[in-house]
């Protein structure tokens, strides 16, 4: 029950991943997320601090209507979307040993399965978080839009730091990832146990979800 | 003369064992310093400064220090854009004569 208020928190309000779509001023951010259902990887350029601009590509597994598990909604072919995404961050709070950032995007994509190609597929999404060196809160909602189908990807996520990291040292966080698709297609939402590791430019975040199946994301930044 | 000539050559060398030029430091207090991860885009400014020897960065104190190179400088305006851009807000900043190793060494928070 906790599970879905957060993960209906993360629907309603602007979202945040595990990662920010915007690292810092003139470097290149790349992600690989995995989930059982769902593989992304994305790569940003910020040329401002307060904007990013790039890509990606999600690949959905095909879901069928048989029920059971944490899918439901009907039955669907695996789906590729290719994307193009500006991000805007339109609004840091910077205060003493804490940061707030909202973010917001917008682009065009083309999806392809097995039924049909569609092109000019818009998607938009924002995200929220706030953290101190201790905590970590953050919402995200993503969507893909086109006439025959769209896919929403939300996820919500609690951090807490076993212990305070120094900048040069090795960062760790526990976290409590909560993630659900709505949409076209359902997943009812999904807890997942992670570890979060960085240090320096590397990100690295994974663990296994309630079905005891792996969940993880690798960002690096150049 | 003698004297005079021995004098200036004697200068130079008096000057450069004195202690380093005040204020070659720069302490910035830095709002917003919680994710070493996000804060890379900092060092990475500051580094590509002409002025900049070295940087200490410690999220412990909420501080960037730069350490400047012999007769350069950054103005206090120049480290606020810098850190604007970099995403982060400059709450105080002060010059002091501190090495950044004494820095490095101090007891933290």
């Amino acid at each position: 029950m906790l599970l879905r208020v957060a993960v209906a928190l993360a629907v309603l309000l602007p979202g945040l991943a595990a990662a920010k779509p915007i690292a810092f001023q003139d470097a290149v951010a790349t992600s690989f997320e995995y989930r059982p259902w769902m593989q992304r990887v994305e790569s940003y350029y910020t040329p401002d601090v307060h904007l990013s601009l790039g890509g990606g590509f999600l690949h959905l597994d095909a879901v069928s209507a048989s029920g059971g598990g944490h899918h439901h909604g009907g039955s669907q072919p695996s789906r590729d979307i290719g994307y193009l995404r500006l991000n805007v961050l339109a609004e840091r709070w910077n205060l003493p040993q804490a940061q707030g950032n909202w973010f917001l995007w917008g682009g065009l994509g083309a999806a392809h399965d097995a039924a049909r190609s569609a092109m000019l597929v818009p998607n938009f999404g924002s995200q929220f978080d706030f953290e101190t060196r201790r905590l970590y809160f953050s919402a995200r909602t993503d969507w893909h839009y086109a006439f025959t189908f769209r896919e929403g990807d939300h996820q919500v996520q609690f951090a807490v730091a076993p212990y305070l990291h120094s900048y040069d040292g090795l960062a760790t966080w526990i976290v409590l990832d909560g993630h659900a698709m709505t949409g076209s297609v359902r997943h009812d939402p999904v807890a997942a146990l992670l570890l979060r590791f960085f240090w320096h430019r590397v990100w690295l975040e994974g663990g296994a979800d309630q079905n005891g199946e792996f969940v993880g994301t690798l960002m690096f930044t150049l | 003369m003698r004297a005079i000539r021995f004098l200036l050559v004697l200068l130079p060398l008096l000057l450069a064992a004195a202690p380093g030029t005040p204020g070659r430091t720069l302490e910035m207090r830095v709002d917003g310093m919680v994710c070493a991860y996000c804060m890379q885009g900092i060092e990475k400014k500051f580094r590509s400064l002409g002025a900049t020897d070295d940087i200490y960065i410690s999220l412990e104190n909420g501080l960037v220090a730069v350490r400047l190179k012999p007769g350069q400088d950054i103005s206090e305006r120049e480290a606020r854009t810098l850190l604007q851009d970099a995403g982060y807000s400059l709450r105080s900043v002060r010059r002091t004569d501190q090495p950044l190793a004494a820095l490095r060494a101090r007891p933290q928070p």
